[in-house]
């Protein structure tokens, strides 16, 4: 007679379960379906404006110009929504919803970190659609003066940022009890740090200079070193904030 | 709970305390054991420390002070590999938007790390027993209280626990569904060890074989529920009776006359009697039961009155109040 084989659990396991649904519940939040619908309207209404004055008056539309424009709504538009969309993401979840879950075998790190990279990947891949899709539109409809190279280095300066805020909205919601607190801390930390690295100019990290060094970006003038310390310092900022949240967030009371 | 040898412990609480940020105190030197087989009823009025008893034995929450330890190990909220042995039924659980009972399943069987062979067979079995088989597909958020109920037991089996904690598992159910979970945990009862939280004594009377009575934080009595029956008196029996009414009356007057009785009412072919406090029990019955013969009345049936667990525990939770500043001191009998 064999003996039953011993069960032979998949360690990764719970982390995929959480970092699915938890991207498959977002993209169903009303956050994320108004950061879509409001971007992808203003996106192509904006764009229709342009290439209407394009091909029918024949006025000059610089493709890099469309470029900035889009990017800095994105900066200052749409930080607000990927707040509100990722600030509550483990404070929204607390009670018996977040006991079925971590009463299950799941550790509190890979809860944490299935829930932060469901929400990084799920803003990033929205703002990449939507920048490459941008890229893609002026390319074709409007005065080629942009490097797709640029473009595509404009695009990951700001996913550096983005990945920064996402971090921060996670820990902070793994912090608080109260999504609305969340989001509250969010904004004040955000806003705090960007006025006190505005008085350091030549700090790549702070979004002013990074919108600053756009325009440039986009026609492919770019110095790889200043771009790799951006990199450095966003995910720097992201990975030693993420390690403070997590590490609350395993011992605090849910 | 009985001497059992620790590492035999299916749950092994010392000195638990828990403080909520220096505001209150939830839960106060609760020092428990609990065996193998056990089938536990948590009882205590509403923020008794239920609830936070349960939290801190499945690592949700950390003890302020003291230590728990399941299956000989210490529970912490990273404690994963512990959990995967525990299946946990919260008050009132919720459920995900958007899920319905094969997915709410699959995630929860996922979170537990169970392979795909493993999770699919287990799951269906699990729909198909817990009679959701029809609406397997449907969203569970237009599920009712028993359909619910129904599905969170399945979800705390998905990993075939050797511990199952249930959190008022029959709260919000009509009886036909109460009437199922307790027939099921007494069908889980042979194999498993379970903690039965409840606010209904007479559900806990029914399945349960130990107690453990919660007051204000503290634990005021664990051990088995005959033994929390037994500290109060029985003093209190009602009889069915055959016989012509006139024999019945001459009966009861009889008995009313002997000194081991307080009180006798009869109601027709029933008749209450009252034992005097200082009577042993089975000495009053026997002369009452030879009256009874010799009155040519047959007896039918014979029973305690009330709820025995809920008098034993309501006169547990007085005994502790009246005990005033003395309460710092610990009972020789708790």
């Amino acid at each position: 007679m064999s003996s039953t084989p011993e069960l032979q659990y998949r360690k990764w396991l719970p982390y995929w379960a959480v970092f699915q649904a938890d991207m498959h519940q977002t993209i169903h939040t009303w956050a994320y379906r108004a950061w879509l619908v409001i971007s992808l309207m203003v996106l192509a209404g904006f764009f229709t404006y342009k290439v209407g004055a394009y091909k029918e008056a024949g006025i000059i539309q610089p493709g890099s110009a469309f470029m900035l424009q889009t990017m800095r709504y994105t900066i200052l538009g749409c930080f607000t929504l990927v707040v509100v969309l990722t600030a509550g993401c483990i404070s929204s979840e607390r009670g018996t919803l977040a006991d079925s879950v971590l009463s299950r075998g799941i550790s509190r790190y890979q809860y944490f970190l299935g829930k932060l990279h469901a929400r990084i990947v799920t803003v990033l891949g929205t703002f990449l659609f939507l920048g490459i899709a941008t890229i893609v539109g002026c390319r074709f409809f409007l005065h080629e003066d942009l490097s797709l190279l640029g473009s595509a280095v404009a695009l990951t300066a700001i996913c550096a940022l983005l990945v920064t805020v996402v971090s921060c909205c996670v820990t902070v919601s793994a912090i608080f009890n109260s999504t609305a607190i969340s989001i509250v801390s969010v904004w004040l930390l955000l806003l705090g740090v960007t006025l006190g690295l505005s008085y350091f100019p030549h700090v790549h990290l702070s979004p002013e200079v990074t919108l600053q060094a756009l325009p440039h970006m986009i026609q492919g003038e770019y110095d790889p070193k200043n771009l790799l310390r951006l990199f450095a310092w966003a995910f720097g900022i992201s990975g030693g904030v993420s390690l403070v949240g997590m590490g609350w967030f395993a011992r605090r009371d849910i | 709970m009985a001497a059992g040898q620790a590492n035999d412990l299916v749950i092994e609480s010392f000195k638990l305390t828990k403080i909520y940020q220096n505001k209150q105190i939830a839960l106060n030197d609760v020092s428990l054991r609990i065996e193998p087989g056990t089938v536990l009823g948590l009882l205590g009025s509403n923020g008794a420390g239920k609830t936070t008893l349960i939290r801190m034995i499945i690592g949700l929450h950390r003890p302020s002070a003291g230590w728990v330890k399941v299956f000989g190990k210490t529970m912490t909220p990273n404690s994963a590999e512990l959990r995967r042995r525990i299946g946990y039924i919260p008050t009132n659980p919720q459920f995900p938007k958007g899920m319905t009972p094969i997915t709410y399943l699959d995630y929860m069987a996922r979170l537990f790390g169970l392979p795909q062979d493993v999770r699919k067979p287990r799951l269906a079995s699990l729909i198909r027993a817990v009679d959701l088989l029809g609406a397997s597909g449907n969203l569970i958020s237009g599920f009712s209280n028993g359909m619910t109920a129904r599905l969170a037991v399945a979800a705390s089996l998905i990993n075939e626990p050797d511990l199952l904690i249930w959190d008022e598992p029959t709260h919000g159910l009509d009886p036909e569904a109460r009437r199922s979970m307790l027939d099921l945990i007494k069908t889980l009862a042979r194999e498993k060890t379970l903690i039965v939280s409840s606010h209904n004594l007479s559900d806990i009377d029914e399945v349960c074989n130990h107690a453990a009575v919660l007051s204000h934080g503290q634990l005021i009595y664990s051990g088995p529920l005959q033994d929390l029956k037994g500290r109060i008196r029985k003093n209190h029996f009602e009889l069915d009776l055959e016989a012509d009414q006139k024999s019945i009356s001459r009966v009861a007057a009889t008995i009313k006359s002997l000194s081991e009785f307080k009180a006798v009412n009869v109601k027709q072919r029933k008749m209450e009697v009252f034992l005097n406090d200082d009577v042993v029990a089975s000495t009053a019955l026997a002369n009452l039961f030879m009256t009874l013969s010799d009155g040519k009345v047959n007896l039918v049936g014979i029973k305690s009155i009330g709820q025995q667990t809920e008098e034993a525990f309501l006169d547990l939770v007085e005994q502790e109040e009246s005990r005033g500043f003395a309460r710092i001191y610990k009972q020789e009998a708790a």
